[in-house]
C-alpha cells in the first residue's frame, strides 16, 4: 500500500516537473505588473471614490490587461492606475467614464502617462541570498552530524535533493497554474523550504528506525 | 454498587465541567482574537484589542520619483579659464570675466553605468539610514528612478538627504585648492557627547590611509598658533570660530602674518571655514551639529541630521545630480478585503483539517480541534502584542506554523491511539521529543531569519518564532489537559 502511494506521488511529481518545464520553455513564466515595464497614470478626483467603481471602469476599458489600482494619500481622493500599456485612447475613455461617474471635469491634457521601469528580479532576490545560504549550510551540517549513523554523503545529497526538488515542484506548479511571479513567490518559496527540511528529518528518522529494527531482529 | 455508580457519575460530571471550562476559555480567546473587545468611548465604539502593524507591501509605501537634473548653473570664468567664486557685474566688466551656463549633469556623466552606480549608492544609503524594506526601479535609458520606502515617522528624515550628491571637499579658503575629498573618506558617523551644558551631537568623518596623511599635513599647515602680542609686534590672529593660522614671514624688523584657513563644503554648500587647534594624527575630524541641548527632540533631530550627512558621505557621492519630482504616499493594492479573503481561506482549511481529525480520532479529534482553534486565536493576539510586523511573507509564516501545529496534533493523537493504556503524559512527551527533534532545522532557519535586517524576512522569522513557542507551550498546557481529562477520567 505504502509502495503504491509512493509510486503515485512520484508520478505526480514527475508530471508536474515535465508539464511545468514544457510550459516554461514554450509559454515562459508570467510576471506581476511591478516586475515588468509598465505605464502609470494618476487621477486627482478631488473627492472620495469607491475602488469598486474604478475597478469596473478599468475592466471595461482595459479588458484582460493586468491593472493595479492604488489610492494615493490617506484622503483617498486621488488614484493611481498602472497597467502594461495605457494608450491615449484608453486614457481618454477612462477619463470620460470617471467624469461621468463622479461629475468631475478632468481633461486628458492635464494627465500624463508615466513610464515605470520594472523592479529587477535580482534586486528582489538579493536580500534573501545570504540568509538562505547561511541557514542552508548550518542545516546541512546539522543533518550530517545528527544522522551520522546513516551514510554521510547520502544524507547530504538526499537533503539537497529534497530541498531542490521541492522548489522545482513549486516552480512547476507556478508555471502550470500561470500564477504570476511576484509578491507571493518568495513567501511560497520560504514555506516550501521550511516544509522540505521537515520532510528531510522525517525521512532520515524513518531510515534510522529501519536500521535499528534490523539490528534488533539480528 | 450504588456508591460505585454514584462515584462514576460524579467523575463523569467533573470531567464534563472541566472540559466545558477549558472549551469556554478557548471560545473566549477565540472571540477576542478574531473579533476583539469593543467598548464605547465618546460616542464611538472602538476595539480595545491592539491592531496589527503592517509592512510596506500591505500598508502602502512612500513613492519617490527621482529624475536626472537638467538644470544649468551659471559660472564665472576669468580670461585664463579659472572659475571665479563670486563677482559683481561691475567686476566682471572690469576684469573681463565671462559668464557661462554649465549643465549640472554633463552629457558625459549621463551614462547607463552612472545610473546603475547611483542606484547602488542610493540603495546603500537607504540601508545605512535604517530602511529595512525598499524597492528601487531604474530606467537605464533615462536614469529615472522610482523608489518605494515604508511610511513611518522616519520617512521624511530619510528623504531629506538621501538623494543628495554627497560631494565632500575641504579646500583652501584662499586658493580654492581641493585638499581632501570623498575619495579620502573611509567612513562617517553620528556621535554624541553629554556634558553639564547638555548633549552635543557630532558628525565624525574618518579618513582612509591617504586621507589620514593628508589631514595630518593640512592640520600642520593650517594649525592655529597661539601668538598674541609678541616681541616682534606680531598681529594676533583673530580668534573667531575659525581661529586663524599665522604664517610668519620674517623680515629684518617686522613680521608679516598670513591667515590660512580651510573651507569645508558638502554639496558645494559651505559648512564652515576654520583651522585646526592641533595637529590631527588620528585621521578623524569631528564637527558639532547644532548646539548642546537638553531637549530630547532637539537632540534626536540633530542626530538624524548628522546621520543623514554621514550617510551621504559614507557611501560615496552620486555621479549624477538628481531631483525629487514626486513624493507621495500610495496605498497598497492589497486591500482589507483581500486580507479578509486570505483569512477566510485559512479558516476554511483549518475547518477541513479539524473535520479530518474528528473522523480519524472521534472525541479526541474534536477536543484537539477545539484546542487547535484556540491556538490559532491566541497566535493572532500574540503577534499583535509582540509587535510583529505583518508582511506577505509573515502571512505565509502563519500558514507554515498552522501546518506544523496540525502535524503535531496529528502525531499526538496517533501516539495516544497507539498507547492503549491511559498514558497521555507519556504520549505527549514522546510526541514532543519526536516533533521538536524533527523541526530543529526549521528552528535554525527561524532564528537566522529573525536577525536579518530585511523586514519581509525578519517578520517571517519573528512570526515563526512566536508560532513555534506557542506550539510548544500551548499544547503542553491546553491540548494535553483536554485530552488527559477526556482519556484518563474514563
Amino acid at each position: 500500500m505504502k509502495q503504491k502511494e509512493t509510486k503515485i506521488l512520484v508520478a505526480i511529481i514527475a508530471i508536474i516537473l515535465i508539464v511545468g518545464t514544457i510550459i516554461v520553455f514554450t509559454k515562459g513564466l508570467t510576471f506581476e505588473l511591478k516586475y515588468q515595464n509598465n505605464k502609470k497614470m494618476e487621477i486627482h478626483l478631488g473627492k472620495e471614490f469607491e475602488e469598486k467603481d474604478i475597478k469596473e471602469i478599468t475592466k471595461e476599458i482595459f479588458g484582460e490587461q493586468q491593472v493595479i489600482i492604488q489610492p494615493i494619500e490617506v484622503y483617498k481622493d486621488a488614484i493611481s492606475i498602472t497597467s502594461t500599456e495605457i494608450t491615449e485612447e484608453q486614457k481618454a475613455q477612462l477619463l470620460t467614464k470617471v467624469n461621468e461617474k463622479y461629475g468631475t471635469e478632468l481633461s486628458s491634457d492635464n494627465i500624463t502617462v508615466e513610464e515605470i521601469s520594472h523592479i529587477r528580479g535580482r534586486d528582489i532576490v538579493k536580500p534573501y541570498i545570504i540568509p538562505f545560504t547561511v541557514s542552508t549550510v548550518i542545516i546541512l551540517a546539522y543533518l550530517v552530524i545528527r544522522y551520522n549513523k546513516l551514510n554521510v554523503l547520502e544524507v547530504l545529497t538526499q537533503s539537497i535533493g529534497i530541498i531542490v526538488l521541492a522548489q522545482l515542484v513549486l516552480l512547476g506548479i507556478i508555471s502550470i497554474t500561470r500564477m504570476p511571479i511576484g509578491k507571493f513567490t518568495i513567501p511560497s518559496i520560504l514555506l516550501v523550504y521550511m516544509l522540505s527540511t521537515y520532510i528531510c528529518t522525517t525521512k532520515f528518522d524513518g531510515d534510522l528506525e529501519k536500521i535499528e529494527d534490523t539490528k534488533e531482529k539480528k | 454498587m450504588k456508591k460505585k455508580n454514584e462515584k462514576a457519575e460524579n467523575k463523569n460530571r467533573m470531567k464534563i465541567i472541566k472540559i466545558s471550562t477549558i472549551i469556554l476559555l478557548i471560545v473566549l480567546v477565540t472571540m477576542i482574537g478574531f473579533f476583539g473587545i469593543y467598548s464605547q468611548n465618546r460616542n464611538q465604539i472602538s476595539n480595545n484589542v491592539k491592531g496589527y502593524s503592517y509592512a510596506m507591501d500591505i500598508n502602502g509605501a512612500r513613492n519617490i520619483k527621482l529624475q536626472v537634473n537638467s538644470e544649468t548653473t551659471q559660472i564665472i570664468k576669468d580670461s585664463q579659464g579659472n572659475i571665479i567664486e563670486e563677482a559683481t557685474d561691475e567686476e566682471i566688466k572690469q576684469n573681463g570675466y565671462t559668464k557661462e551656463e554649465v549643465p549640472n549633469n554633463s552629457q558625459d556623466v549621463k551614462t547607463e553605468e552612472n545610473y546603475k552606480k547611483s542606484k547602488e549608492i542610493i540603495s546603500e544609503r537607504l540601508k545605512k539610514l535604517g530602511v529595512q524594506y525598499y524597492n528601487i526601479s531604474l530606467n537605464e535609458k533615462t536614469g529615472e528612478m522610482t523608489i518605494e520606502i515604508p511610511e513611518d515617522q522616519n520617512t521624511d528624515t530619510v528623504l531629506s538627504n538621501f538623494a543628495k550628491v554627497g560631494k565632500f571637499e575641504i579646500i583652501d579658503s584662499e586658493t580654492k585648492e581641493v585638499l581632501l575629498n570623498n575619495s579620502n573618506i573611509k567612513s562617517s558617523s553620528a556621535l554624541y557627547n553629554t556634558s553639564t551644558s547638555g548633549t552635543t551631537v557630532y558628525l565624525e568623518i574618518a579618513f582612509n590611509k591617504e586621507g589620514k596623511k593628508k589631514l595630518e599635513e593640512i592640520s600642520k599647515t593650517y594649525v592655529k598658533i597661539e601668538n598674541n602680542t609678541t616681541e616682534n609686534n606680531l598681529e594676533a590672529g583673530n580668534a573667531t570660530e575659525s581661529t586663524s593660522n599665522v604664517v610668519e614671514e620674517t623680515s629684518s624688523d617686522e613680521v608679516k602674518t598670513e591667515e590660512k584657513k580651510v573651507t569645508m563644503k558638502i554639496d558645494d554648500e559651505e559648512i564652515m571655514t576654520t583651522n585646526f587647534d592641533e595637529i590631527i594624527t588620528t585621521g578623524k575630524i569631528q564637527l558639532s551639529v547644532g548646539t548642546a541641548s537638553t531637549d530630547t527632540k532637539t537632540i534626536q533631530d540633530y542626530i538624524a541630521q548628522a546621520q543623514n550627512i554621514a550617510t551621504s558621505l559614507d557611501k560615496g557621492n552620486l555621479p549624477i545630480k538628481y531631483d525629487i519630482i514626486k513624493n507621495q504616499y500610495v496605498l497598497s493594492d492589497i486591500t482589507e478585503q483581500h486580507l479578509l479573503y486570505i483569512a477566510l481561506a485559512i479558516i476554511g482549511f483549518v475547518i477541513i483539517g479539524i473535520i479530518i481529525l474528528i473522523i480519524r480520532f472521534k472525541i479526541n479529534g474534536l477536543l484537539a480541534g477545539f484546542a487547535y482553534i484556540g491556538l490559532f486565536a491566541l497566535y493572532t493576539l500574540l503577534i499583535r502584542y509582540a509587535n510583529v510586523v505583518i508582511s506577505i511573507e509573515s502571512i505565509f509564516g502563519i500558514i507554515t506554523m498552522l501546518i506544523l501545529n496540525y502535524i503535531f496534533t496529528n502525531m499526538l493523537l496517533k501516539n495516544i491511539n497507539e498507547n492503549k493504556e491511559d498514558i497521555v503524559d507519556k504520549s505527549v512527551i514522546k510526541t514532543y521529543t519526536k516533533f521538536f527533534n524533527r523541526i530543529i532545522p526549521i528552528c535554525i532557519m527561524v532564528i537566522a531569519f529573525c536577525f536579518v535586517k530585511w523586514i519581509p524576512m525578519s517578520s517571517f522569522g519573528m512570526i515563526s518564532f512566536w508560532g513555534l513557542t506557542l506550539i510548544a507551550v500551548y499544547n503542553a498546557v491546553i491540548t494535553r489537559c483536554l485530552l488527559k481529562i477526556n482519556i484518563e477520567s474514563k
